[in-house]
């Protein structure tokens, strides 16, 4: 790490003063429609699939 | 220094000072009640009449003049400890005004009783936070201790103790600036990494009846402030739900506005880890949102899959961002049974395609060793299944002596956010 640089990035990390005490909340700020917890496997073609595929398989064989 | 202007108080004598200092208190003007006692307010003229002024008299003069006005007599060491402050004010010297600010400070505790001195308080306490960390975190300190990050620690400690005692209902009361106290004194544990010692505000909030719905009666930004520490608190100690809620309490309600975005981005960061072990997913949108695309993109796919050997490279290529964030340890440690439980639901979804709902532990000790985990024999594998289930992350039971794990027909593999949220 960068001893140098070692202010800067702490002051980076850290939490600031709110500029005001008090704001309106958004009501839609609950931005779960980004969030997802119910994943499909979706990713059936990639590689790690592919080999587990693969191995799983031939062990049924 | 301020250039002069219209609005600028005549207080370039000890005299004149005390008598608008008087003024201010009669009508409990919180505004002036802060503006006076900042030596920053004065702009050079009346800053050197003033200080010609203290010279001229000795302490014994100062404090007949403060005596005269009756309504002062709280505020007599102060006022003193303030006349001292102005007097050897030097801007090129931190370590000095940290020293003076501190003296200030301590009158200060005996001085505060009304909500209308809050604003000072939070003034004066910015002022030591600030101090205190360019004294102890200028690039010339080689050395990595922080002695005036600790003292600002205590003196915080010793205002909040002053505060939380006081008798009077909540909103009329200097109790209403407990939680700022309380966040300043976190920011400083945070800084020098001892986190133990945010346990006795803690405790003490919740003696005093702080927490709970009266939380709520504390102004936003307080709240939220509070909420992200509490949160990575509990992260630290291992405490992923908790941790969840308090950081979800954050992101919530912090402000969208863009000075806000830079506090925003760091709860998002530690509600997304706690969301990570749990089983909740941002999408890419929000990734690149907050500008963590790059970090955590590759890492979450790893997780989805199972796949500890990719999950393990990439904890280890971006090492040092992980550790500087705090989060290399949970990330490490704690991503385990979320891993488990995809692995094993893949090798169901793969090896139970029109079949019965059943999974081997020989196939499983494949799938572990595809996935990186190269050791593990039929006794892991059993304990990983039978801890998945007893987690509720899976709905079956193994058969120790077949070695075959029998899922249920119906969710075998039930949401796992959702069942921690039960907790």
């Amino acid at each position: 790490m960068d001893r140098n640089n070692s202010t800067q990035i702490d002051e980076d990390d850290d939490f600031e003063d709110f500029p005001a005490n008090d704001w309106e909340v958004q009501k839609d700020q609950d931005d779960s429609q980004y969030w997802e917890d119910n994943w499909d496997d979706s990713d059936i073609d990639d590689e790690f699939s592919k080999q587990l595929r693969a191995e799983l398989q031939n062990n049924q064989n | 220094m301020n250039v002069n202007d219209s609005n600028s108080m005549n207080i370039s004598d000890a005299y004149s000072f005390c008598s608008k200092l008087s003024e201010i208190v009669d009508k409990k003007d919180e505004i002036n009640f802060t503006i006076i006692f900042n030596p920053e307010e004065l702009d050079e003229n009346e800053y050197n009449t003033l200080v010609d002024n203290l010279n001229s008299l000795d302490n014994e003069i100062i404090r007949e003049i403060i005596d005269s006005f009756p309504n002062l007599e709280l505020y007599d060491n102060f006022i003193i400890s303030y006349f001292h402050l102005v007097k050897n004010w030097d801007y090129n010297d931190n370590n000095k005004l940290f020293e003076l600010y501190r003296k200030l400070y301590i009158d200060f505790i005996q001085v505060f009783s009304y909500t209308w001195h809050i604003i000072l308080l939070k003034s004066l306490s910015r002022s030591i936070i600030q101090l205190a960390f360019l004294c102890d975190l200028s690039p010339e300190n080689k050395v990595k201790n922080y002695p005036k990050i600790e003292e600002a620690s205590r003196l915080f400690s010793r205002m909040f103790n002053a505060v939380v005692n006081d008798r009077e209902s909540l909103e009329n009361s200097k109790k209403m600036s407990a939680y700022f106290i309380t966040n300043l004194a976190f920011k400083t544990y945070f800084k020098i990494k001892n986190f133990n010692l945010c346990q006795s505000f803690i405790q003490k909030l919740k003696q005093y009846d702080l927490d709970k719905e009266n939380f709520y009666k504390f102004p936003l930004a307080d709240q939220v402030t509070f909420s992200y520490y509490n949160g990575r608190l509990n992260l630290y100690n291992e405490k992923v739900i908790s941790a969840e809620k308090h950081l979800y309490h954050a992101y919530i309600n912090c402000s969208d506005d863009v000075e806000c975005q830079k506090n925003k981005r760091l709860i998002f960061l530690y509600l997304l880890v706690t969301r990570l072990i749990l089983g909740k997913f941002p999408n890419e949108f929000l990734l690149r949102k907050y500008g963590y695309y790059e970090y955590f993109i590759d890492l979450i796919k790893s997780i989805k899959q199972g796949n500890f050997k990719s999950y393990n490279e990439i904890l280890k290529k971006q090492q040092n961002w992980f550790i500087r964030k705090g989060i290399y340890i949970i990330l490490k440690k704690q991503m385990n049974t979320i891993m488990y439980r995809n692995l094993i639901m893949k090798v169901f979804t793969i090896t139970t395609e029109g079949r019965k709902p059943l999974i081997t532990y020989h196939s499983l000790i494949k799938a572990f060793k595809i996935a990186g985990i190269d050791d593990f024999d039929l006794d892991d594998v059993e304990c990983v299944a039978v801890s998945l289930i007893h987690k509720g992350y899976m709905k079956a039971f193994v058969n120790n002596e077949t070695q075959i794990i029998y899922l249920s027909k119906k969710e075998p593999f039930p949401n796992p956010f959702k069942r921690n949220s039960f907790n």
